[in-house]
């Protein structure tokens, strides 16, 4: 075990200069090129005493593969080194290459990278999420812009298909659930589609024998049989039983078969049970795992999409911003109807209310104009708690038959049945009085436009569409 | 009751007191008589004779089930292939046949080629059964495709069958029976009309195949003179057919083979052509008149060819022996090439020497004697043979215009040898490109 740190000469002031960690098996030696590096030799990890203020590059100089990944996991779960650059000496399998970061390049080059990997790392966003896995893994993808997180397979695995990098980084979790979450929220998105893997719904292996069965007595002894359909009579039976000296008889109506086409065919129930000689067209099919033992439906077994993937923009935000935040969330109380939807019940009650005096409505927009612009001063999560307190007046005062939805992420509609200009004008002075309310206990000005149309006011040859589209122009 | 009596009257007075009877039986009776009775006469004993040897003379036989290969011989007949190629995986019989299925011009003809090879899969799933699809680039006709199988076969017994033929489920085990006794060289079975209900002319084909195919061939096969293997559906043992040579090149080859198996009788008594009424093929007809006439102008056309220009020379009893030499002077000879001149003539000299009346009068007394004896053949057929009577019941009402068909066919047939002495026919076929046809012995 040492220790060599490269020469001050060489050493740039402005960049924190990596220590190399290298871990070893026995007696080695990084290349001559290197002679100028600071180097740490360890046998064993844990026998690294781990320098939060500097920086480390680590190298794994094992042949065996086998010795090489468990060492990169231990790496890729360290707290605070989590993400730092690995490079190893011996060659590189799959599994390697997504914990790793490949074979240990020429120093030069080494260096030219981590020049890189700094620029990145001062970029991101160190915020509270880093700690999470979810920030982990966003800071590893955003260390690596090119990276992509790739499956790997082994049979002797129970699920075969596992993600190393997801493992390594989040060991608590089944990676196939975090891998759902994760492009969920966007922060991940899928690069390419590799394969879709069942899996057993009690113990989650992917080890399934599909046997099929009796569709009646769910019995295993089922075999394929030649079967006839005799035209006369309709009879549907065994051919065995129709063979008579040589010649095709119906064993029903004793008619002659001769020609196959029009005296008789084969028909679609092909398959036979041995155990209640139930005749089928389609067996069913029973799943049943080679791990636990225990059979299930195939509608029953958990799919899950076998896919590489990579940062989403979403995810490189968060990298840089340090978390992002989705107005859409703040509003989900309201229960948003689609868009389409909206302007087709819009056109509906026009259509109603052209025709029939009686029928009567208004809809009101509201618009936030500097949302974004709000969010950067005050922060998302002060932002979001205003949001969220005036969805919850909002949603107090609508009523039942009310509608709403978003046509952009800071323009809301309303549509309100059976409200007059009257009743318009009593909804806006309280939607404003909220807001008003709102901004009271706040520190923060939210800017809001409002608008409203009442039915009596809407032009004859407007529809839906056209409505919205002047209304949002006004007010915007 | 009342016309009854005016015709015996008028038939009275014209031919007794006019013209006497004599002469009239003189132009009458001798065609009939002679030369049509006994073939209808023939086909009926061929009838009882075979209803006795099927219930009484059943001996106990052994299973045999040699190898079979059919030699399906296709060309445009696109999707109808998978029918034939299906009812030939489907046959009763527990021997293995193997499915020749010989694409002559594939390049032009790639519907029937991809027709069969969507076959390949279902024919996996038959025990027993082999389909094997030769595509032919190069067209060279029927011939050409019947000979190609016949070197490919693996089976000890050929079937020559056409593409838009299909089979009972029993025709190979009927057929292949008969080849138990090692004299059996050739067998040939009931050929039926597929579509009997599309038209007016399919219908009365369904009922000429019936008389003559299915009813008259038994007479002929008990005499051992059947007159012709049809191409369409032709079972041979594979042996004997290889020892002479397989097929001819040139039209109507499938009555050169039967001539040229007929020529060996004199030296090979004791070799057997058969036919198996229970072997049925079934074939669509052609379904307009125009189309009829079209291919009776061919066949009765290629009758001219092979009987004069192929065979006047093994058409000797030395060769034939004298029961097939007489029966082809008989029924060859006078009956398909003479009888036809013969009625063109006959008219002719009674339109120039008789009144219109007794015109009249002489073709309704050859109507109702040629309806009388189509019932009486029609009648033995569906009491005794018939394994569809309900379909062959169907053609009933065509029997009253049969007589007339069966004339305009005969008149129809003096113009097709006509034609074919004249032009050559023979090498205007659609057998076969007309480059093979020039290479055949003229």
């Amino acid at each position: 075990m040492s220790i060599i740190r490269p020469s001050t000469s060489i050493r740039e002031p402005e960049s924190a200069f990596p220590r190399i960690v290298c871990l070893v098996v026995s007696q080695f030696s990084l290349p001559s090129d290197y002679t100028d590096w600071e180097i740490d030799y360890y046998l064993r990890f844990e026998d690294w005493i781990p320098d939060k203020s500097g920086h480390v590059i680590f190298v794994i100089a094992n042949k065996d593969p086998s010795a090489v990944v468990p060492l990169l996991q231990q790496i890729r779960r360290h707290p605070d080194f989590c993400t730092a650059l690995c490079y190893v000496t011996g060659s590189v399998n799959p599994e390697i290459e997504q914990l790793a970061d490949g074979g240990l390049p020429e120093a030069a080059i080494l260096r030219e990278r981590f020049g890189h990997f700094q620029e990145l790392l001062t970029s991101f966003n160190e915020s509270e999420t880093a700690i999470l896995p979810t920030g982990r893994l966003i800071k590893y993808l955003w260390l690596r812009p090119h990276f992509v997180v790739k499956p790997c397979h082994a049979w002797q695995s129970s699920r075969y298909w596992f993600y190393p990098l997801l493992n390594a980084l989040n060991p608590d979790d089944d990676a196939f659930d975090w891998l759902r979450a994760l492009v969920n929220q966007r922060v991940i998105e899928s690069v390419d589609l590799i394969d879709r893997q069942r899996e057993c719904p009690h113990c989650r292996s992917s080890h399934l024998s599909f046997i099929d069965v009796c569709p009646n007595c769910g019995s295993l002894d089922i075999a394929q049989q030649a079967s006839l359909h005799c035209f006369t009579c309709g009879h549907v039976d065994v051919q065995d039983n129709f063979l008579q000296g040589g010649a095709l008889v119906c064993p029903k109506c004793l008619t002659q078969l001769r020609h196959i086409g029009s005296d008789f065919d084969r028909p679609i129930e092909n398959h036979g049970c041995h155990a209640c000689h139930h005749v089928f067209v389609e067996s069913d099919v029973q799943v049943r795992c080679m791990h636990c033992g225990k059979s299930s439906q195939p509608t029953d077994l958990v799919e899950h999409k076998i896919q590489s993937l990579r940062l989403s923009d979403r995810g490189r935000i968060i990298a840089v911003r340090g978390d992002t935040f989705d107005i859409a969330a703040s509003f989900d109380q309201l229960q948003f109807i689609p868009g389409e939807l909206f302007k087709h019940d819009l056109d509906w009650l026009l259509i109603l209310a052209r025709r029939y005096s009686m029928i009567n409505f208004s809809l009101f927009g509201i618009y936030f104009p500097q949302l974004p612009e709000l969010a950067e001063k005050i922060g998302h999560v002060r932002l979001m708690q205003l949001l969220e307190v005036f969805a919850q007046r909002l949603r107090s005062m609508l009523r039942t038959p009310d509608l709403s939805t978003r046509t952009a992420e800071n323009m809301l509609w309303l549509l309100l049945p059976q409200t007059d200009e009257k009743g318009l004008r009593g909804f806006h002075a309280r939607i404003k009085a909220s807001l008003g309310d709102i901004m009271k206990d706040s520190d923060h000005q939210l800017d809001y436009q409002l608008i409203g149309i009442n039915s009596a006011q809407i032009n004859e040859q407007e529809d839906a569409q056209l409505l919205m589209a002047r209304l949002y122009a006004e007010v915007k | 009751m009342d016309w009854l009596i005016q015709i015996t009257q008028l038939f009275y007075l014209h031919f007794f007191h006019r013209y006497e009877l004599v002469p009239f039986l003189l132009l009458f009776v001798p065609f009939v008589l002679f030369f049509e009775l006994p073939l209808y006469i023939s086909s009926w004993f061929g009838i009882f004779r075979h209803l006795t040897h099927d219930t009484f003379d059943q001996p106990l036989t052994p299973p045999f089930f040699p190898g079979v290969s059919c030699i399906v011989t296709c060309y445009s007949e696109g999707e109808a292939v998978k029918g034939t190629i299906r009812s030939l995986l489907e046959q009763s019989y527990p021997g293995h046949i193997e499915i020749l299925a010989m694409v002559d011009g594939v390049r032009k003809n790639q519907k029937t080629y991809n027709a069969l090879m969507t076959c390949i899969t279902q024919a996996k799933h038959y025990a027993n059964r082999s389909l094997i699809i030769v595509p032919k680039i190069q067209r060279g006709g029927r011939v050409s495709s019947m000979n190609a199988g016949l070197n490919r076969a693996s089976g000890a017994i050929i079937m020559a069958l056409d593409g838009d033929t299909s089979f009972d489920v029993q025709m190979v085990h009927h057929a292949a029976r008969h080849f138990r006794n090692s004299n059996t060289v050739a067998v040939t079975g009931a050929l039926r009309v597929r579509n009997s209900e599309q038209s007016l002319v399919t219908r009365l084909q369904h009922l000429e195949y019936l008389l003559t195919i299915q009813s008259g061939k038994l007479g002929f096969t008990n005499l051992q003179v059947i007159n012709n293997i049809p191409g369409a559906f032709g079972i041979f043992r594979k042996s004997f057919l290889k020892s002479i040579g397989g097929w001819n090149t040139g039209s109507a080859e499938d009555l050169d083979l039967t001539l040229r198996i007929k020529q060996y009788r004199q030296r090979h008594p004791d070799k057997l052509i058969i036919f198996e009424p229970g072997a049925v093929a079934h074939t669509d007809v052609p379904d307009t008149f125009h189309q009829f006439f079209q291919q009776r102008l061919r066949w009765d056309g290629d009758l001219g060819f092979i009987y004069f220009n192929r065979h006047h020379k093994g058409m000797i009893p030395t060769l034939m022996g004298w029961r097939n030499f007489l029966f082809l002077l008989w029924y060859g000879l006078f009956f398909q090439i003479i009888m036809p001149f013969a009625i063109v003539l006959y008219v002719l000299y009674m339109a120039l020497t008789l009144p219109v009346v007794a015109i009249l009068l002489i073709m309704l007394l050859i109507y109702f004697f040629y309806l009388l004896l189509t019932a009486v053949q029609y009648g033995l057929y569906l009491l005794l043979l018939s394994d569809r009577i309900r379909e062959d019941l169907a053609a009933a009402w065509v029997l009253p215009i049969f007589p007339l068909f069966q004339f305009a066919t005969r008149l129809w047939s003096a113009l097709a040898l006509a034609n074919q002495f004249l032009n050559r026919a023979h090498l205007d076929s659609a057998m076969a490109p007309y480059w093979v046809l020039k290479k055949g012995k003229q």
